[in-house]
């Protein structure tokens, strides 16, 4: 059953002693920094015109991180929200209304895109990481999921588990393409940590092409998805074991 | 100091030299698709120019053109000849004018050796085929090209 009420997410209590030291690319704080009130994907999506998948991805991050949870709020307030209809509103108040997301400050753009040409705007880079989310971040049910052919892989494929929607590479492709500001400095970047992913690993999990926005790439061998991160944190100082582990 | 990521953003700039070429010669951009990884050397159109560089990257940048393109472009150019020698010097004057652009811009950033034309059938034997290649496909007129990057660890 698909749900209608989108999760919405906020800043934990403690965030600050956690944030100290930590680095992440400008679009995820950017998100972080609209987390203040409790915040739906589809808001910061129509706030900081970012795509959504990567709205989610800023999701996973900060959550893996204890930064921001997920808005939870009890039965009292929810049928005082007006989100059920039958409910008789007791004697709590209705909550606060939530302050529009136009009127949250706005933290200042991301760094200045690299000047290449017509690839930005011809480019069409979709961000669908919805699937590729663990179930916290989901109340479907089910989940989607196409593998690609091995292509000789030994590892036997862990048909349809549920892990297996975490090895999706495009979320992993993004993360690293943020890091250098997106359009062809980004795709490089790409380039240079698969650089360091030995080609006969690549090969033997299947990826002899590789699509830069091919959101359907799964990455199902095991030392593959070591090699990338590793290759991602070496190459690019950037962590995406959580994107790629079980 | 330095982004772990400039080399990246250096290196994007070919792309702009390629537009800036299109643009400058015939007054209209290339169209471009999303760019490949690839772990064997992707077949080359029919004519490509190499450029090979040195410095805080170490490869060459290939740009691989089809003959349908380079036809289209002569008659952009007012040449009547439009033969293989045509088109190999074409591509040679295309690479020609990407290095004298990318040297200007990168100085001693990134050396750019003199480029290297060849056919669909050959590769400069100069040049080491890297483990992996990232592809950027794009268009011109409905015709096909694309550009090759391969770097060295």
């Amino acid at each position: 059953m698909s749900t209608a009420i989108p999760d919405r997410y906020l800043r934990t209590d403690d965030f600050a002693s956690r944030v100290e030291g930590l680095t992440f690319p400008p679009e995820v704080w950017a998100v972080f920094a609209h987390l203040e009130q409790p915040r739906a994907s589809a808001e910061l999506v129509s706030a900081l015109g970012f795509e959504e998948g990567l709205v989610e991805a800023a999701f996973q991050l900060l959550l893996d991180h204890k930064l921001v949870r997920k808005h939870v709020l009890s039965w009292r307030d929810f049928a005082g929200s007006a989100q059920v209809s039958s409910v008789p509103v007791a004697t709590a108040p209705p909550p606060a209304p939530q302050p529009p997301v136009r009127d949250v400050p706005v933290i200042p753009p991301s760094p200045p895109k690299v000047a290449t040409g017509p690839l930005s705007s011809s480019a069409p880079i979709s961000y669908r990481w919805a699937a590729a989310l663990p179930a916290r971040l989901r109340n479907t049910a089910t989940v989607s999921l196409r593998v690609v052919s091995s292509g000789g892989s030994s590892t036997p494929l862990p048909a349809r588990s549920p892990g297996a929607s975490r090895w999706r590479l495009l979320p992993v492709l993004d993360l690293i393409r943020a890091k250098a500001g997106g359009g062809l400095a980004g795709q490089l970047l790409i380039y240079r940590v698969f650089l360091h992913v030995p080609a006969e690993l690549m090969r033997a999990g299947g990826l002899h092409s590789i699509s830069l926005v091919d959101e359907h790439l799964v990455v199902n061998h095991p030392r593959l998805r070591d090699a990338i991160a590793t290759a991602a944190r070496s190459q690019a100082q950037i962590e995406v074991a959580h994107l790629l582990s079980a | 100091m330095i982004p772990a990521h400039q080399p990246e953003r250096e290196f994007a700039l070919f792309l702009g030299f390629v537009t800036h070429y299109f643009e400058s010669v015939t007054g209209t951009s290339p169209s471009f698709h999303p760019p490949l990884l690839e772990t064997s050397l992707p077949a080359q159109l029919d004519y490509t120019g190499y450029l090979p560089v040195t410095g805080r990257l170490n490869g060459w940048v290939g740009l691989s053109l089809s003959s349908p393109l380079l036809c289209h472009l002569l008659r952009h150019l007012g040449e009547e000849e439009h033969d293989h020698a045509a088109q190999l010097d074409l591509v040679s004057e295309m690479a020609g004018s990407i290095t004298s652009h990318a040297r200007e811009h990168f100085g001693e950033r990134l050396l750019l050796q003199p480029p290297l034309v060849s056919t669909a059938e050959e590769f400069p034997e100069e040049l080491v085929p890297p483990p992996l290649f990232f592809r950027l496909p794009f268009a011109w007129s409905g015709e096909q090209a694309y550009l090759l990057v391969a770097l060295h660890l």
